[in-house]
This record gives structure tokens, C-alpha cells and sequence, in this order.
């Protein structure tokens, strides 16, 4: 907080930034109705093609026996990776006090919401039956990873809305307060009924911090539990690839790098779009730059240990997966994958001038497509080389090559998930109006 | 091509291959048919000529089982056992088939040295009650050797001495019943793939018995095993049902709390962990929601 400022001051620095921010809010653009149109076109075909897996089954995907999780389950574990960067981003930096999150922490807790949700649809489209979806809760097994992963995703679904919604409050109350002639009286009434009947007393803003506290320091483990059993899932078994001790850090760790990646576009397309360059900083960027590199070294090295340990040791079945990503069928999207990825995105950022809005989106959005990659890599190579191998098999079964209905489907749920983010970004304020002022000076206790 | 030409094809191939193997004469030097055994016929020695046999010559030729005339036809190697065999060739003879062969019959010659081709020859004639052994085949230690017939055996299980006792029943050449001494027996237990042996030429005592220590077999879940006794030259033999140690009880780790079993069965530390966790977590989420509600009392009346 800056120095002690005169009522007069405080009013118009908060005048200020509620204009700045809640002026999104206000009006739709043409732009902003373009790119819905264009995710709602996307979820449309989607929708139609999953309209065929769902009437012929998933024979329409290219999975067969051998590799039974292909790009759903990868996807899956993509989503889950990126939804971790909610946690990164509020819960560790936020509770260690830097306040060059406070921006972008809304937009971060967004994204987790928005990806984390459809990590929970994408396993519904991958199953052949999803009639019987009842039945993993029925006959579901405490042992299993799978009934883990169900609950840990769920649990962190929960605390992402209300880690969303908490800090919203505020806000929702300056909103119901300051919009009334400006918005429909629909949206005005969500405002009203969500804010709770916040007027911003010290007794609840004392127990709204005191709640957020408690569940920031909450979604560390279940961040941490949520990628470390969607890990088990693959590492619980004996196949080369995944049968590895250190797969529960290297999700999570990788988790982080494709999470900072999703919001640094984010945060670029935001800022553009909203006009937002005065809170959305280029500092903004510049921290966020930094944290890629921690975050992404952190990575390399948990890919050092992933590739250099059994490939010094060459078992028999990890040679085989090794010499698959090295230099054979999988080398050309596993080299782009982690020098695209991860290698050249460490050592651009590691350049102040690098570090930069437009860059830093540039190589996020490497990122994030590297990261969705190497979920690829990390699936499916492995499954192609079968665990008993069994005479006579088809030919099919030994390759995997996406149908064009299950990429349709693939995007399609991505779509979706973006177009949640879409409209929780339209609908809320991106920013925290009241910590940013609270930042600038203003005592927010008092001015609503 | 047809298939069924390339079987006609085939088939007629082989049946001329088989054919002209028989056509084929053995090729025996003068001094081969003349040699005479230069081992001596004793019991050691046929021991070791039964494991040549069984390693070289058993996979075509099959046990020796005394009968009167080889009752195997090609391709199936003769039974050596035959009596008509065993009579129609000197041990010099043998000698020259084994060492040369003949069509399927490869030549021992390079493969087995002649002391081992010998110690076979002396196996072999251990099915032939009339042979009278030569050269340096005659026997130096007196072997008392079972004359009469063994007519039956039978198996039971001491459980206090823990061993098993074979009961030889035989006749002497006179047809009263007698005590078979020295006779081999082996016995072999019944699994899922075939016979195990529990021991293999045991000698009878003085009592016609045969007594053979607890290998510790795992028995059958009604305390059972099958087990078939048979005299080394596989004359008479005998399969049964026998008592043996107590039942044996298949515990599944399935009916034990294990992370392998239904979730009925979930290990009490995993339960107690997963519950209290997710327990924990939830009544702060609850705790955090009741938080909201106390947010909107405090609300603007």
C-alpha cells in the first residue's frame, strides 16, 4: 500500500480502475461475438461427430486393443496440467506475498476452473458407454488409482470455484452497487443474488480473508494430489515408459510450465482486448517470464532423469519405448516437443528483451502446444508396445493414428473449454477491482 | 497351387521317404558284427546306459517295454524291447546299427564314444531275460536277480514314517507267491502336464518292498495324490488314488483384504486413509461454503 491518500484522491484512483475494469463488462464487442461464434462453430461440429462416436461406438476412433487411451486421455491429462497453474499461480507465488500476481490471479484461477472441468467431461467422451457412467461410482474400487483421480478432480473443481468466487465478492458488490443503469436487469440480478449482500464490513472482509487463506493453503495438496494419481494412472503399471518412480513430480512439474504457458496467452489476448495495459503490465509479463524459466528448468530436469536413467541402463522393454522416441516412429514430434517446447522457450526467456507481451504470448502458446504433445508422447507410445504381445494380431493395432472424428472431438471439448473461459472473462472482472485498489492506496473498506 | 495338390504332393513325398528307409539294409562291418561288449554287464553300468538312452535315443524310440514283437510302426522307432529284436541281433550287431544308422536312424558313431555306445547295448539287454552276457560282460559281482514274476504292486503311505511303501506282489518260477528282491521300481506323482517322478529305480528289500521317503507333495484340496508306481522295466504298473497329508486349501489373496481385491476388500489402511483425507478436506470445503453464508448474514438489511 502506498502512502496514506486524501478521501478526495482515493475516490477518483478507485473511480478509475472500476471504469477500466468493469468496462468490458458493460458492452460486447464485435470482436468478442466473432470468436464465440467461431468456438460455438467448433463445438458444433464436435457435437455432430460425437453424435457418430456415440451411435457407432468407438470403433470410429483409431484406438484399438493395444493403445486403448489415445488423444482423449492424453487430452485428459492435459487439461489436468494446465487447470494446475490456478494453484501455482494464487496458492504458491500468492502466499509467498509477491503482489505481481494480484492482476493476474483472476485469470489464472479461470483458466484452472474452465480446463479442469472439461478434464471431467474428455473422460466421458472416451468411454464407450458413457449410459453407464454410474457404474464407476457403483462398483468403484478404494484401491484404484482411477476412483482416486475421480475424487481428487472433483475436490479440486470445488475449491477452484470457490477460490474463484471468493474473491469475487468484492467485486460482485461493487458491481451490484455501480452497474445498475448500465447492464440488463438480468445480468444485474446474477450480480446482486451472487454477491451475497456484500457491503464490505471490516467483519466480512475479515472473514473472507481469512476463508481465502485457509483454502489457498488447501489446494496445494489437492493440486499436488490431483496430477500425482492422474500420474499413477500410467506409472501403477509395469509398462515401459510409465513404470517410473518419479512420474508423480514430473506431472506435476510439467504441469506448472504448460499452466504458465495457457496464461501467458491469456493474459496477452486479455490485455489487447481489454484494453488492460495499465494493470496487466509488461512487468506482468516479465515476472511471468521468469517464473516459465523456474518452472520449465524445474521440468528439464525431471525429463533428465525421465529419459537418462533407464536409457543408461537399456532394459530390454525400455530400449524398445526409448529407440521409438529417440529415432524411431514418434522421434520427429517427440524432438519438436521438448526442443519447442521446453528447451528453446527456457533459453528465449531467459532474455530480458525476450520477455516482452508479444514474445512471451509467442512462446506460450509454444508451450502450451508442446505441452499438449508431450501428453501424446507420454500415452501412446508406450501403449503400442504391448505388454503381452499376442500372435497374429492386426496390423491396426499396432498403430495409432487419430480419426479425424476423434480430433474433431478432441478440439472440439478444447472449444469448450475455452469458450467457458470466454465467458467467465466477459462476465466477471478479469482483475480484482478491490485488491488493486486496496494496492493503489485506496481503503477499500470504505469507499464502495 | 491347390492346397490339396501341394498336401497330395507332400504327402506322397514322405510316404517314398518312409518307404525307402525301410528299404534300406543296415550297413555292419565283419568286425563290428564280430566285437563283443568291453563293458562290464553290472547294474552301474546299465544305470548309466538307461541316461544315454533316455538323453539320445528315448525321443524316437520311446521306452523299452518288454513284448514278445515291436508293436510300433513307422514312423515311430521301434520298441527295442521286443523280444523279437533283442533275439535277432548279437551285441556286435547293435553295436554296428547304432554306430552307422540307417534312413531315419542317424549314426552314433561321432556322437557317443564307444564305452557309451556299449553301456547303452547293456541297457538294453536288460529287457531281454534270455541274454547271456559276453566278453567283458560278464558279470563280476553276483547279483542276486529276481527270477519269478511280479504280478502286481501296490502303493500306500505311511504317514507315521513318513514314506511311501511299494508292495511288490510276485510269484516264484514255481507260481507260489514270494518276496521280489532287487527288483527296481520307480514312482512318479500325477500333476496337471503329466507324471513327475518321486524316485526312480529304487530296489525292493528283502520283503518284496520298496520304500521311498516324503518328497513333500502338495495334495489335492480332499488331502489326495495320484500316484503310479512301475517296475524299472515298465512290466507291471500301477495307478492310484492315495491319502496324503492334509487337505490342501486354496487361500486366495482375493478373500483377504488386499489393494488387488474387490473394493469390499480394500485394506483397512487404505480406507482409513482415503476416508480421513477426503473427509478432511471436504469438511473444510463445507467449512469455507458455511463461511459464505455467514458473509450474506452480515449483509445490508
Amino acid at each position: 500500500m502506498s502512502e496514506i491518500k486524501s478521501q478526495e484522491e482515493q475516490k477518483v484512483i478507485f473511480e478509475k480502475i472500476r471504469k477500466d475494469i468493469l468496462r468490458p463488462v458493460m458492452s460486447i464487442s464485435y470482436g468478442y461475438k466473432l470468436w464465440v461464434g467461431i468456438l460455438l462453430t467448433i463445438i458444433a461440429v464436435a457435437v455432430w461427430a460425437y453424435y457418430y462416436q456415440l451411435r457407432d461406438g468407438l470403433m470410429v476412433t483409431a484406438m484399438r486393443d493395444y493403445v486403448s487411451w489415445g488423444m482423449y486421455i492424453a487430452t485428459f491429462v492435459f487439461f489436468v496440467a494446465t487447470a494446475l497453474v490456478g494453484m501455482l499461480i494464487s496458492a504458491v507465488v500468492g502466499l509467498l506475498g509477491k503482489k505481481w500476481i494480484i492482476p493476474i490471479s483472476r485469470i489464472a484461477e479461470m483458466i484452472a476452473l474452465a480446463f479442469v472441468m472439461m478434464a471431467g467431461i474428455i473422460i466421458v467422451v472416451d468411454m464407450g458407454r458413457p449410459d453407464r457412467l454410474l457404474n464407476v461410482f457403483i462398483h468403484g474400487r478404494f484401491q484404484s488409482p482411477i476412483f482416486w483421480d475421480i475424487t481428487v478432480v472433483t475436490t479440486y473443481v470445488t475449491i477452484s470455484m470457490l477460490l474463484l468466487f471468493l474473491p469475487l465478492l468484492p467485486d460482485l458488490g461493487i458491481m451490484r452497487n455501480h452497474l445498475k443503469k448500465d447492464i440488463p436487469a438480468w445480468q444485474w440480478n446474477i450480480y446482486n443474488i451472487l454477491s451475497l449482500g456484500w457491503v464490505g464490513t471490516p467483519n466480512q472482509y475479515k472473514i473472507l480473508h481469512r476463508t481465502i487463506r485457509v483454502l489457498l493453503v488447501l489446494i496445494i495438496p489437492v493440486a499436488l494430489a490431483i496430477h500425482t494419481v492422474t500420474s499413477w494412472l500410467s506409472a501403477a503399471t509395469l509398462r515401459a515408459g510409465w513404470d517410473s518412480t518419479i512420474f508423480g513430480p514430473y506431472y506435476v512439474s510439467g504441469a506448472f510450465v504448460a499452466g504458465s504457458g495457457a496464461v501467458l496467452i491469456a493474459m496477452y489476448f486479455i490485455r489487447k482486448a481489454y484494453k488492460l495495459e495499465e494493470y496487466i503490465t509488461d512487468e506482468s509479463f516479465n515476472m511471468m517470464g521468469k517464473l516459465l524459466v523456474l518452472v520449465s528448468l524445474v521440468y528439464l530436469y525431471f525429463n533428465l532423469n525421465e529419459f537418462l536413467v533407464p536409457g543408461y541402463k537399456m532394459k530390454t522393454a525400455d530400449a524398445v519405448h526409448l529407440h521409438t522416441l529417440f529415432v524411431g516412429k514418434y522421434a520427429f514430434m517427440f524432438w519438436a516437443t521438448q526442443i519447442g517446447g521446453l528447451f528453446l522457450p527456457i533459453f528465449l526467456s531467459l532474455f530480458r528483451k525476450m520477455r516482452k507481451p508479444f514474445p512471451m504470448m509467442l512462446i506460450g502458446i509454444a508451450v502450451v502446444l508442446g505441452a499438449w504433445f508431450k501428453r501424446f508422447i507420454i500415452i501412446i507410445p508406450t501403449l503400442i508396445h504391448a505388454h503381452l504381445p499376442i500372435q497374429n494380431v492386426p496390423q491396426e493395432f499396432h498403430e495409432y493414428n487419430p480419426t479425424g472424428i476423434e480430433i474433431t472431438i478432441t478440439i472440439g471439448v478444447i472449444a469448450i473449454s475455452v469458450l467457458i473461459f470466454t465467458i467467465l472473462v466477459k462476465l466477471f472482472p478479469v482483475i480484482p477491482i478491490w485488491e488493486t485498489a486496496h494496492e493503489k492506496g485506496v481503503d477499500i473498506e470504505k469507499n464502495l | 497351387m491347390h492346397t490339396i495338390y501341394k498336401l497330395v504332393i507332400y504327402s506322397s513325398i514322405s510316404l517314398l521317404w518312409v518307404g525307402s528307409v525301410q528299404a534300406q539294409n543296415w550297413t555292419i562291418s565283419e568286425e563290428e558284427r564280430a566285437m563283443k561288449m568291453t563293458v562290464e554287464y553290472t547294474e552301474a553300468i546299465q544305470t548309466e546306459g538307461k541316461a544315454i538312452f533316455e538323453k539320445s535315443c528315448k525321443m524316437c524310440h520311446g521306452d523299452l517295454i518288454v513284448s514278445p514283437v515291436n508293436d510300433r510302426v513307422l514312423p515311430i522307432a521301434p520298441n527295442l524291447g521286443a523280444t523279437s529284436i533283442q533275439s535277432a541281433n548279437s551285441d556286435g550287431e547293435f553295436y554296428g546299427k547304432i554306430s552307422n544308422g540307417k534312413g531315419g536312424m542317424p549314426p552314433f558313431k561321432a556322437a557317443l564314444s564307444p564305452d557309451d555306445l556299449w553301456k547303452v547295448i547293456a541297457y538294453l539287454r536288460t529287457s531281454y531275460a534270455a541274454y547271456v552276457p559276453q566278453g567283458a560282460a560278464a558279470p563280476s559281482e553276483a547279483v542276486a536277480i529276481f527270477e519269478g514274476t511280479i504280478k502286481s504292486l501296490t502303493t500306500t503311505f505311511d504317514t507315521a514314517a513318513k514314506q511311501f511303501v511299494v508292495q511288490l506282489n510276485a510269484v516264484d518260477l514255481a507260481g507260489n507267491p514270494t518276496y521280489a528282491m532287487n527288483v527296481k521300481v520307480d514312482l512318479l506323482f500325477k500333476t496337471s502336464f503329466g507324471y513327475l517322478p518321486v524316485a526312480k529305480g529304487v530296489k525292493s528289500n528283502s520283503k518284496g518292498q520298496v520304500l521311498i521317503a516324503d518328497p513333500n507333495i502338495q495334495p489335492d484340496s480332499t488331502g489326495h495324490i495320484i500316484v503310479k508306481a512301475q517296475t524299472a522295466d515298465l512290466a507291471v504298473s500301477e495307478e492310484k488314488v492315495i491319502a496324503y497329508g492334509s487337505p490342501w486349501v486354496w487361500d486366495s489373496p482375493l478373500n483377504h483384504r488386499s489393494l488387488w481385491g474387490t473394493s469390499a476388500n480394500t485394506p483397512i489402511w487404505l480406507l482409513a486413509t482415503y476416508l480421513s483425507v477426503v473427509l478432511g478436506v471436504w469438511i473444510t470445503i463445507f467449512w469455507a461454503i458455511l463461511q459464505l453464508f455467514r458473509i450474506w448474514m452480515l449483509r445490508e438489511r
